[in-house]
């Protein structure tokens, strides 16, 4: 059911919510590429990212119940092992071991650097993130109502005293080179909307913290007025008055989020 | 509008619900639609008119006969209306228990989900989720267990019928003190509409009744039409229609949380369990009509 037919993002690995929010026994919707995800940590602490969907009745397991190791269907109170997507539990026929087909559709998925990252398609978990570099503060995340490709490209033009001199790592990363150097990571999370994750590199010290993080914010909210006035996709270089770097980077590689 | 040619001809050619006659005013114009077009409905008198939306009434305006020029067919059955976008070659079902004389017809109201009717006919087919949907009313854990029922399809016309339906509620309606286990009997007489039977606390003899009549309205929206033919002389009118909306105020949520919002009938789609036998026996009533309207219908083979 992927909206999206491009092996490459298929394959590719995106932060979908920070590490903070999945507290204790909580159940996160998310959204990549037009898959809805329900993301809940169960007790052990182990990430899960399933298909956001009962596959006994298509019922959102977002709004299920995490029991620690279970998340419980709101439906028919069926219960699905953390890790394997396993019904292990069935109301209605108590004494009746679940067929193997009742299982949630799982992504693979893993925490690190401070976010969730997960793939839909086979590719092995990175060993590394954009953030790796070293001590980071993260970002507040933002959600903008445009492609992630928009916004990167938009990225790589703003220029103000917090987020300056912007250059794209690849399509979905960028890094800003301002007073306060910072990496950011796209998530699409479909053809017209993204989220915006982002972290400074460094250890922002305590009596600044404030301040800064609010300058960032202030930025990032100023980026999402001047592009959501605009189209949601990106328009291909032949049909754009402008051009930039980064739509030279992602010329013909990426399809998801481009302008028909 | 949708192209009148695309219509779904199956859903098109049968009877379908559009409101209920108490909630109609008299001689003005109502706006509503059934199956993706715009209709109006007016009361006029003992009768109703219903006809395709031409953009020349405006909601709510007065209206005459004369002034209408091509009506749609009409039934009036259980307090409803009923009418038909094409040309009916069979009679709308009949309820026979609701015309005994003793009995409260109550029409609970009219709710609009965002989910399509087969989805809202199926949930209200399905008892494994009373105790977590409808938690000290219609159930309660650890009284879980759905236990085996029958399920049977007559032909001509064409029902499904469920009978020996045991489950065992807290609450079974707007009376109850104790909890007890209840007997259902469920009739689908209709892609789009469902009866339940439950025994009547006040005459154990005889079954209450209550229906769900769905009213398509898109693909994906319906308007719920929840009518009771109850054996009670004790519950007041408000009393009674509240229980019910409280019990659908339950099921809404999870409807409009079901992914996808058609219902799929290709089995290999969703995983059916055994307290499932109805809404297995409905998905293939469904797929054997060719009915397309509010479901996704199983996919051909390439060069099939």
């Amino acid at each position: 059911m992927h909206n999206c037919q491009d092996e490459p993002l298929i394959n590719r690995w995106f932060p979908v919510a920070g590490t903070t929010e999945l507290p204790k026994r909580h159940v996160f919707h998310g959204q990549l590429l037009g898959e809805e995800l329900a993301l809940w940590r169960s007790d052990d602490g182990t990430v899960n990212a399933w298909e956001n969907r009962c596959p006994h009745r298509g019922v959102r397991l977002s709004i299920g119940i995490n029991l620690g190791s279970e998340l419980k269907c709101r439906y028919h109170g069926m219960q699905f092992a953390t890790g394997s997507g396993q019904c292990t539990f069935m109301p209605a026929h108590r004494d009746m071991p679940p067929a193997r087909a009742l299982c949630v559709k799982t992504y693979s998925c893993i925490e690190l650097d401070g976010f969730i990252w997960v793939t839909l398609g086979k590719a092995a978990a990175p060993g590394a993130t954009l953030f790796s570099t070293g001590p980071a503060t993260p970002l507040r995340s933002l959600p903008y109502n445009v492609s992630a490709l928009v916004v990167a490209d938009a990225l790589t033009r703003h220029n103000d005293q917090v987020i300056a001199r912007v250059q794209p790592i690849d399509a979905f990363g960028l890094e800003a080179c301002g007073p306060h150097p910072a990496i950011f990571a796209l998530q699409p999370v479909d053809h017209d909307r993204c989220i915006l994750h982002g972290a400074i590199l460094s250890a922002v010290g305590s009596e600044d913290r404030v301040a800064i993080l609010h300058a960032f914010s202030d930025s990032m909210s100023e980026l999402r007025r001047a592009v959501e006035s605009a189209g949601t996709r990106l328009l291909a270089p032949e049909r754009s008055k402008s051009e930039s770097a980064y739509r030279r980077l992602i010329d013909g590689q990426v399809r998801y989020g481009m302008a028909a | 509008m949708t192209d009148p040619s695309r219509l779904d001809p199956i859903a098109a050619n049968d009877w379908q619900v559009v409101a209920s006659l108490e909630e109609l005013p008299q001689g003005r114009v109502v706006h509503s639609r059934l199956l993706s077009q715009p209709i109006c409905i007016a009361k006029l008198g003992e009768d109703v008119a219903v006809w395709q939306d031409d953009g020349r009434m405006r909601p709510n305006q007065l209206v005459t006969a004369a002034q209408i020029r091509e009506g749609l067919p009409v039934i009036l059955r259980f307090g409803y209306v009923w009418t038909s976008l094409g040309h009916p070659n069979h009679d709308l079902f009949d309820i026979p228990e609701c015309a005994e004389p003793d009995r409260r017809q109550v029409v609970t109201g009219c709710i609009r989900v965002n989910v399509s009717a087969p989805r809202a006919v199926e949930n209200f087919l399905d008892m494994g989720h009373f105790p977590f949907v409808h938690t000290n009313y219609l159930g309660e854990e650890p009284h879980t267990e759905v236990k085996p029922y029958q399920v049977e399809v007559t032909r001509s016309p064409t029902e499904i019928i469920a009978t020996n339906c045991l489950f065992y509620q807290p609450k079974a309606n707007t009376n109850a003190t104790t909890g007890f286990e209840v007997e259902y009997v469920y009739r689908v007489p209709h892609p789009y509409c469902a009866i339940l039977y439950k025994s009547a606390p006040e005459a154990p003899e005889r079954r209450d009744v209550i229906a769900l009549f769905c009213q398509p309205i898109e693909e994906d929206w319906m308007n719920a039409h929840v009518y009771m033919s109850l054996i009670d002389s004790v519950s007041t009118l408000a009393g009674m229609r509240r229980f019910q909306q409280t019990i659908f105020g339950q099921d809404r949520p999870i409807l409009e949380n079901q992914v996808p919002k058609r219902l799929p009938l290709d089995t290999r789609s969703e995983v059916p369990i055994r307290a499932d036998a109805m809404s297995a026996a409905y998905r293939r009533y469904l797929r054997d009509s060719g009915l397309s309207f509010g479901v996704i219908p199983v996919e051909r083979p390439a060069g099939a």
